[in-house]
């Protein structure tokens, strides 16, 4: 009651070389490894940076394909699949009637290309 | 088969290659029509004609053929698989089905292109009346392959049954492997 919680903090540069150095062991081992760390910091310290601007066209590699539905716990077609479906079912069909209504009742050649050969 | 880093790289650079240039050359051949619809001009609807057959004969089918086959390698050659992504299989279709439509199109541009060539008069009714067609056509194929671009950059979620069973053999695969270990000689033992 009445007391500060301490929130926990990063340490800075100078901190963590002066832990380093009160901390070496005989063999030096830890504040080497210590000071090592403290080198690659701002290679390391990047976990909460942004994501690269670019496009990740590595992805393309397939090496990370987990694109499934709820990544392995469902099995179903995802909805986007079910428009994309009805979309093209529809695309189809619209082709193949325009196609057929263009050619005319067996004839071959379309009625628009007949105009053109007789004029 | 998976492609070593170095062969994927320039399977994905022509694929592409392959894929914009021929989102480039139907925005094209589209400038083509509108600007033909738009004219008043006999020589230029005639022109304009010859321009589209050469155009589509020359520049949109074979990178219509060489999009779809690098597609082709692109997904075989990779871990994606052609039948286990949906995004996959719809870029497939889509691709197959525009390339289809082209072939069975392109006698038609032929046809007419050669009418223009042909024609010396200022009567061009008919070749101006078959732009419609060419404006439905160019359109609705421009549509479908920007639908096949977002395809291929979103990649949307979602597995086919079929990648879904591949899956379970990879796994079922991987750990028999992995219930075998060496012991202290180095030989294989089976744990578990």
């Amino acid at each position: 009651m009445g007391s500060k919680e301490e929130t926990p903090r990063t340490i800075t540069l100078g901190e963590s070389r002066f832990v380093a150095s009160i901390l070496t062991l005989p063999d030096g081992s830890l504040a080497a490894n210590l000071l090592a760390k403290e080198r690659a910091g701002p290679e390391e310290n990047t976990h909460m940076a942004d994501p690269p601007p670019y496009l990740d066209f590595d992805s393309d590699t397939g090496e990370d394909t987990r694109v499934g539905p709820d990544r392995g716990s469902a099995t179903s077609t995802p909805r986007w699949v079910k428009v994309f479906g009805i979309i093209l079912i529809v695309l189809v069909l619209l082709f193949v009637i325009l196609h057929l209504t263009d050619r005319g009742h067996g004839g071959h050649t379309p009625p628009i290309e007949r105009r053109v050969q007789q004029s | 088969m998976t492609m070593t880093p170095r062969l994927r790289k320039f399977a994905l650079t022509m694929h592409i290659t392959f894929s914009v240039g021929w989102i480039g050359a139907v925005v094209a051949y589209l400038a083509l029509v509108v600007a033909t619809m738009a004219t008043q001009d006999a020589q230029t609807v005639r022109a304009a004609w010859i321009a589209m057959g050469l155009i589509g004969w020359f520049i949109i089918v074979p990178l219509a053929l060489a999009s779809l086959l690098t597609g082709l390698v692109m997904s075989l050659g990779t871990k994606w698989g052609l039948f286990q992504h949906y995004w996959v299989l719809f870029s497939l279709v889509l691709t197959t089905f525009a390339t289809v439509v082209l072939l069975l199109h392109m006698p038609r541009v032929s046809f007419f292109a050669g009418v223009a060539a042909k024609t010396d008069g200022a009567d061009v009714g008919g070749l101006r009346g078959a732009l419609r067609g060419e404006l439905l056509h160019a359109g609705v194929g421009l549509l479908v392959l920007l639908v096949i671009e977002v395809l291929n950059l979103y990649k949307p979620r979602g597995m086919t049954p079929y990648g879904w069973r591949k899956r379970q053999e990879q796994r079922t695969g991987s750990q028999a492997l992995n219930a075998h270990k060496t012991d202290s000689d180095g030989r294989i033992v089976e744990v578990g």
